[in-house]
Parts: structure tokens; sequence; C-alpha cells
């Protein structure tokens, strides 16, 4: 059973942290506002309060120092302008001599208490700041009390009302709280789950991919953007990989299938031989066959293994400066004597012609292109081949008078396995005949001569026409042609 | 019985012949499509093995034109073993398709299944009175006792028994018997005849004077 968690059995999901991360960051902030709020509130009641307290203290102080009994001295009522009568009921002051003892007081003492339980708190030498009194609170009361000559007075008041309405505060506070995290609960699920599931979905598709399978892609029409990159993405490297897988299949069957014939020579062959006893020359000749075409196999083994190590970048060249005209020559030595079975003359016209190249690979080349022409051309026609600088590219060119090609076959003409239409080739004989000298004979030829040039940072130009003939002409750049670099490079 | 070979490959065109020589078939080649069709249309071959991928005209071609003026049995050889080039073969008119590489026995068990339904029958032993004719050990015996044939006698009694019934004039069975290169004296049939009736009885045989011979049913 495979389940998206299994894979990521000690990790935590995408879905699963990103709702965290969000209901974490909202009652982070949820919370700290909320404090933030309850301490400003209550910070600004104690100082509205003890405002209220200092005015009517400075009133009574300046109501001493004008003289006033302190016997008759009361809590003034206009500074009391908050939370209704209460307060103004509740607050009490106390005189005290300088001793300590209560000289006068009035308001209303706080329940089970009497003056003398009083007592003034002491003063710290200078009073901080810009706040010319000092305050106390005690539980749930506030006491300021201020100089007065020699004297200090206290007034003070209950908080409670105050506090009852921070608390209450507090609790609404805390109920907002709850419902917006919540919320952002609800949203961080939604919101991850949209995040999420594309993305398990993915992980899914991409698990359950097989090779057979890659015919599937995904909704490109994702609900974010980085989303649809994604989608995109992975589908054009299934395009990719069916593209890739696709050219391996038909180039597996093609090998096979262009096997299929020299196999069934050899089974033939061997089956007709120890079908009864045959004379001696006909266990020759078998051995004849079944050797010809061994050889013609290995051929194409070795051609299939060639374009294998190229198309992994893995064909070892040895580049040194070579001379194109002696290669050139060489491999028209080795195809005459195949030309002149067909009586066909193959001219050569060369000058020294130096190039940086793999001179095996060169004269494979060569072969290749002179196998074709031969190939593809009827009997005692003639095939040239130019060897010469050209400015600053070195070309060697291949021309026959054979049968030709279409336009459309040109354009095939470089794809393995190619081969120009069975149906036009001159005889069925000369075909067969040419395969062991030439490549394989099995459409690899011109695939190969491609990529070997290419290899060799070469280009190729092909004119031809059906009936008249083809013109191949491979060019090198010349400057590619560097003495001082290290002959035996391996590219 | 005449075979027709349509193989481009010289090595294995050389030993389809050497191996259905071997059976006693008389056996043609062609080298390329439109010299197959053209022996096709020609002879009266008992069977024609067919490959695809061939110069000039390519075999499903071959096939589809031939099929337009005869109904010769054809077998398909060929390297091509996709599904899709098996069903366009055998729709295209062919009896049999067999692939690339191939086994001799299988090949010769497929020509002698299409020689059987042409007789229309779905053993391989024919029987004519006391004598029968194994076409797959090419074996004649009479009450159980083997005879010995050569192999052109048993290709005449092979044609003629699967035959039947039917009246089966000279040139005709001379057409069935020799290959295109065959030049041997046509008088040589009586000859095999008189030496088939010699062994095997001089009943089995009948000759209808103007006619031709018959084993009649």
């Amino acid at each position: 059973m495979s389940s998206p968690n299994n894979t990521t059995a000690s990790a935590w999901s995408l879905a699963r942290t990103l709702a965290w991360s969000h209901v974490s960051l909202a009652t982070l902030t949820v919370i700290g506002l909320a404090v933030a709020m309850l301490w400003g509130q209550y910070r600004g009641t104690i100082r509205q309060v003890e405002s209220e307290l200092f005015g009517a203290a400075e009133a009574m102080r300046q109501s001493l120092e004008a003289g006033v009994d302190p016997e008759d001295l009361s809590i003034p009522d206009s500074f009391f302008h908050r939370f209704g009568r209460a307060p103004r009921d509740q607050a009490y002051w106390v005189l005290w001599s300088p001793e300590a003892a209560p000289i006068a007081w009035g308001g209303r003492l706080p329940e089970n208490t009497t003056v003398s339980d009083l007592r003034p708190f002491p003063l710290s030498p200078k009073p901080k700041g810009p706040r010319p009194f000092q305050s106390e609170r005690d539980g749930r009361t506030i006491e300021l009390m201020v100089e007065a000559g020699d004297n200090r007075l206290m007034i003070a008041r209950p908080m409670a009302k105050e506090f009852d309405a921070l608390g209450s505060l507090g609790l609404r506070l805390l109920g907002g709280i709850l419902v917006s995290i919540s919320v952002a609960a609800l949203i961080a699920i939604w919101v991850s789950k949209r995040i999420a599931t594309p993305i398990s979905d993915l992980a899914a598709k991409t698990r359950d991919l097989t090779h057979d399978r890659l015919n599937e892609r995904l909704d490109a029409n994702q609900s974010t953007s980085e989303m649809n990159e994604l989608a995109s993405g992975f589908n054009s490297l299934l395009e990719n990989l069916e593209r890739a897988f696709e050219r391996q299949k038909q180039f597996t069957a093609d090998a096979a299938h262009e096997l299929r014939t020299p196999v069934s020579v050899v089974l033939a062959q061997s089956e007709h031989c120890l079908a009864r006893t045959r004379s001696e020359e006909d266990y020759r000749a078998g051995f004849e066959t079944t050797r010809a075409t061994a050889i013609h196999m290995r051929q194409l083994v070795q051609d299939l293994l060639d374009l294998a190590r190229m198309d992994d970048g893995r064909l070892p060249l040895q580049l040194e400066p070579v001379d194109l005209a002696m290669v050139g020559n060489e491999a028209v030595a080795m195809m005459s004597p195949v030309a002149a079975e067909k009586s066909i003359t193959i001219n050569v016209e060369s000058s020294p012609v130096m190039v940086r190249g793999d001179q095996l690979r060169l004269r494979q080349i060569f072969l290749n292109l002179l196998g074709n022409a031969v190939q593809y051309s009827d009997r005692g026609t003639r095939v040239s081949v130019v060897i010469a600088n050209d400015g600053d590219m070195s070309k060697m060119t291949i021309r026959d008078e054979g049968i030709g090609m279409s336009e459309t076959e040109q354009s095939l003409v470089w794809n393995r396995f190619h081969r120009v239409d069975a149906a036009r080739t001159v005889t069925a004989e000369a075909n067969q005949r040419d395969q062991s000298t030439v490549s394989s004979g099995a459409g690899l030829g011109l695939s190969l001569v491609a990529e070997l040039v290419r290899l060799q940072a070469g280009r190729i130009e092909m004119v031809s026409a059906l009936g008249v003939g083809t013109s191949i002409t491979v060019v090198f750049s010349r400057n590619a042609v560097d003495p001082t670099t290290n002959p035996g490079a391996v590219c | 019985m005449r075979i027709l070979v349509v193989e481009d490959q010289p090595d294995l065109q050389r030993l389809l012949r050497a191996c259905l020589e071997d059976e006693g078939y008389a056996v043609d080649t062609a080298g390329d499509g439109e010299a197959g069709l053209a022996k096709g249309l020609v002879w009266p071959y008992d069977v024609i093995v067919l490959d695809l991928m061939l110069p000039k005209l390519d075999g499903i071609s071959l096939l589809e034109r031939l099929r337009e003026r005869r109904s010769t049995p054809v077998l398909i050889l060929s390297a091509k073993d996709a599904l899709p080039d098996r069903v366009r073969g055998l729709d295209s008119g062919a009896d049999d398709y067999l692939t690339k590489p191939f086994e001799r026995a299988e090949l010769l068990a497929q020509i002698r299944a299409i020689i059987r339904r042409v007789a229309g029958q779905s053993q391989s032993t024919f029987r004519a009175g006391a004598v029968s004719v194994d076409l797959r050990s090419k074996t004649v015996s009479v009450d159980d006792a083997l005879i010995a044939l050569t192999s052109r006698e048993f290709s005449v009694l092979e044609y003629l028994i699967t035959h039947q019934g039917r009246v089966v004039s000279r040139e005709e069975l001379l057409d069935h018997l020799s290959d295109e290169h065959d030049e041997s004296n046509s008088n040589s049939l009586e000859v095999f005849i008189s030496n088939i009736r010699r062994k095997v009885g001089a009943t089995l045989i009948e000759t209808r004077r103007g006619f031709g011979y018959v084993i009649p049913k």
C-alpha cells in the first residue's frame, strides 16, 4: 500500500506545516494585540485616576495654604468625572502631621478601617520625574500622597469599577482571540489544502509513473501560478521522456528487424547443412555464406555500438592533423574492387588538405559515402572524388551518376535505418554484394557519417536530383587545424 | 507441387530453394516484386512464399495485384513481426504469415498445411482404396506395406491424390511438377505413371484418353 505519508513518516506534511505556521502566526498576533491593548487600558485608567486624585489633592493643599482649617477640608467634587458617583462617594483623605499622627480626615474610609489603621507611606526624598506626588496601589485601592507644608496629605479611592471593566474587557478579548484563531485555523486548513493537494497529486503521479504511462499529462490549470509552472515543467519533462523512450523503442525495433534477415540466413543455412548429408562443396558454400553473414552482422553491431556511443558522448576520437587527400585515396583504393565488379570507375582529384580529425573515422566517412555512391549507381557509370582547399574551408566531394533522391528522401536519408526506397535500388544482387564492404547496409551508414562529421566540427552539403545523381560534400573549417594543441587529445 | 519463392536476399533465396527442393517441390525464384508478380500471374503455383520488403514492388502490393486475377495460396515470410503488419498481410490475401528468422520445419509444415487445405483435407495422410500417401513423411503404403517411390514418382502421386476425383491433364501435371528451368522430356511423365502403377497397383491411376489422369474417389 502506498500512501503519500509513507515516504514522509517522520516529516510533517506540507499541509500540516502550512496550517500550523498560519495558525501560530495568527495566534501570536492576536494575543500580542490583546495584551498590548489590556496593558494600555490599565495604564491609562491608573493615570486617569491619579490625575483626578492629584487634582483634588492640589486643590486641598492650596486650601490649606490659604489658611482653611483642616477640619473644614473636603474633597472637591469637580475632579471626579468618571464612573458616576461611586468613586466620589467612596473616596477618603487623611492629613498627617510630620510625626505621622492623623490631624484630620474625611470621606468614606474603607470598611472595618479606622484612621489609625492608615499610615502615610514614606515619601522618597525627591519625587521622580514630572509627577509631584507618590501613589501606591493597595489591593484594589489607589492612594496618592502629596506634601502640604510639613504635613502629608493622602487622598485615596477604590478602583473596583475600573478593574471590573478591565476584567470584562479581558474576557471579551479572550473570546475574540478564540474566535479569530478558529477562523484563522479554518482558513489555514483550506489554504494549505489548496496548496498541498496539487503537490501530493504531482507526487502521486510521479511515483506511479511507469514507462507505459508516459503519455499521461498533469492538469496545467492549477490553482497557483507556481503550481502551473511546476505542472507544465513536469509535462514537458514527460514529453521529452516519452519522445526519448519512443526513439529508443524505434531504434531497438529497427535494430532487431535488421538482424532478422542475417539470422534467417544463418539459421536456414545451418538447417540446410544438417537436414541431410551434403557434398563437401555444399558444406564449404554453407560455411562461406555463414561467414559472410556473420561479418555483415558484426558490421551492423559495430555501427549500432558506434551510434550508441556517440549518443552517450563516449566515442573516443583521436584528433590530430590528418591529410584528407591521403585518407581519401586509401578509401578509394579499398572501394575500387567493389566498384569494378559493377564496372564503375572512381576518379580522384586531390591536393594535400590538412584537417584536424580522427584518421580512422575520416576513412569510415569516406568508405560509407563511396559505398553508397557505388550501391546506388548503375553499371558503367562514374564516381568522382574531389578533395581540395576552398578559402578557409577544406572540402571533400563525392559525386555519383546514380539514381539520385527526391527532396523528401534527402531530408529523411540522415535518419537511422532509413534506406532509399528498396523498390528503386538498382539490383538486389548489387545491393547485397556491397553490404560486407560498405557499412551495415542497414540504413545506418549516413546517420553514422552525419554524427562523425559533427563530432569533428564539420558539416555536410548535399545536392541530389532523381535520375541525375547525388553529390555529397563534407566541409571542415581550416581554422580547426591548430598544430599547437595536443594532437593526442581525446574528444 | 510447384512453389514460387519471392525473396531479394540472395543467400536466403538460394537456401529457400534448396530447402524446398530437398522436399521434392519444384521451385521457381524471383529477386524482386515485379518479377515475382509476373511469374505468379503466368504459372499455376501451388504455393507462393513471399517476402514483404522487396525492390521494385513491395510484397503487399504484389499480393493485392496477384489477387485481382489469381487465388494462388500465399505464405508471407517477413522480418516484419509487428501485429499491424501481420494483420495487413493476412487481410491483403495471404494464407499464412511466418516471421524471420524462421525454422525450416515450421516453414515446411505450413506449406504442407496449405496444400492440405487446398485439397480440402485436414490430415496429412491421403487414402485411395488400399493405398495411403503420407505427405509429411513422404511415404506411400499399400495395405500397410511401405512402397519405395522415387522423388519424382512421389511428386506425381502427391499431385494426383491431392486432386483426387478430378481429371488432371498432362500439361497441368507437368506445370506443377517441373520448375521453369526444367527441360526434362515430357514423355518421362508416362514413365513415372507406369512406374507408380507397377509399384502400388495398376488400378489406382486411371487414364482418361484425351483428357488426362485421375485417381477416382
